[in-house]
């Protein structure tokens, strides 16, 4: 790992602790003892997590947001409008797709992301390459929406995704 | 200042009314598997939609980005913990519910 | 907008209680492992109304520390019930 990775790794965690303390603390912010305890924690964070080969871009994270808001959006009333039909218009099926992003904090974010999302719920990772997803209504193109998922967060992570075939039942 | 306590109720009733859904959602819905998804999905946007509907009425910017801080929170312990039990089921080998019409639909 | 948030608080308590036939119903442990869930985030979105209803930044924090329980919960009993219960099930079989 390089030296500067590790700077500006430390520098971020710093700043997201800085952040949290200011935000827990409300507007009487001790800062006398948040500041060193930032300083500590940040250390003793990047001792037990060095960085990984993943690279969070600030910058793509209102994107990334607005995504997920509008999504979740969709998610409830996509449930509230199968809860509340009489007739209960569920077409369940457990899908395998196979995974573009690579394996570690990208995928595990993919897996939390797609269970907030319409219609579809992480049930298991084989080999970090398959993800088998619940899904509420097979008719809908599934595979097709994780697919979307990935690029959202290809892009926030700065990531290549690998060449897959498309998901199946299984 | 109307507008925005009007704005406040119904971000707040949407939200009570997402968190029913969700309730009527898991004791509607035929398996654990499509449960879940009634839980994640409805109960976070209904805590979303309270989230902002309270974010209106906040004294101070640290009080609103607290409020989103739990809500972010929020929606990793549910999606956590849905996956939990999703897989902990799967492993179990609890058979997720099919449509019947299946061929039809 | 206090009659707002009173109404808000109590619809919140019964959903929190109607949940409840769920997991007493079951009928799997899976589906009463739900109920970590459902008080995680019924919960939290409740001590937040009370919160603004009563005035009590302090029910904040108690709403952030629950909503890092619910998950807490949720991997306890997974990582110690579930798993104990299922040693004699059939292990994991990506081909179903």
């Amino acid at each position: 790992m390089h030296r500067s990775s590790r700077v500006s790794a430390y520098l971020l965690r710093l700043g997201i602790l800085l952040a949290a303390w200011w935000i827990l603390s409300g507007s009487s912010s001790d800062w006398w003892f948040g500041l060193p305890l930032a300083i500590i924690a940040a250390a003793v964070s990047l001792w037990l997590t060095p960085p990984g080969h993943f690279l969070l871009r600030p910058q793509r994270i209102p994107g990334f947001a607005a995504f997920f808001l509008w999504q979740s959006l969709l998610a409830g009333w996509d449930v509230a409008k199968r809860t509340l039909s009489p007739a209960l218009p569920l077409h369940p099926e457990i899908l395998r797709i196979p995974m573009a992003l690579p394996p570690g904090a990208p995928t595990w974010w993919l897996m939390l992301t797609i269970s907030l999302l319409p219609g579809t719920l992480s049930v298991r990772l084989h080999r970090g390459r398959i993800l088998e997803v619940h899904c509420l209504d097979s008719r809908l193109d599934v595979a097709g929406s994780v697919r979307e998922t990935e690029e959202q967060l290809a892009r926030l992570f700065r990531v290549e995704m690998r060449a897959t075939e498309h998901g199946h039942p299984s | 200042m109307i507008l925005i306590e009007l704005l406040q109720a119904l971000l707040l009733l949407a939200g009570v009314g997402f968190f029913l859904v969700g309730t009527l959602g898991i004791l509607r819905f035929p398996d654990v598997y499509t449960r879940i998804h009634a839980l994640t999905k409805a109960d976070n946007l209904g805590l979303g939609l309270i989230v902002f509907g309270l974010l209106l009425g906040a004294d101070s910017v640290p009080v609103a980005l607290k409020l989103l801080l739990v809500w972010g929170l929020a929606l990793i312990a549910s999606a956590t913990a849905g996956y939990l039990v999703a897989r902990a089921a799967r492993r179990r080998g609890v058979r997720p519910w099919k449509a019947r019409n299946w061929e039809n639909g | 907008m206090t009659w707002l948030l009173e109404t808000v608080a109590l619809l919140l308590l019964v959903t929190l209680a109607l949940g409840l036939i769920r997991i007493w119903r079951g009928p799997t442990i899976a589906d009463r492992m739900l109920a970590a869930q459902l008080f995680g985030t019924t919960g939290v979105g409740l001590l937040l109304v009370l919160a603004e209803l009563q005035q009590l930044a302090a029910l904040r924090d108690v709403a952030l520390v629950l909503a890092l329980l619910a998950v807490m919960a949720v991997l306890a009993f997974v990582a110690r019930v579930w798993r104990r219960e299922s040693q004699d099930a059939t292990e994991e079989d990506p081909r179903e």
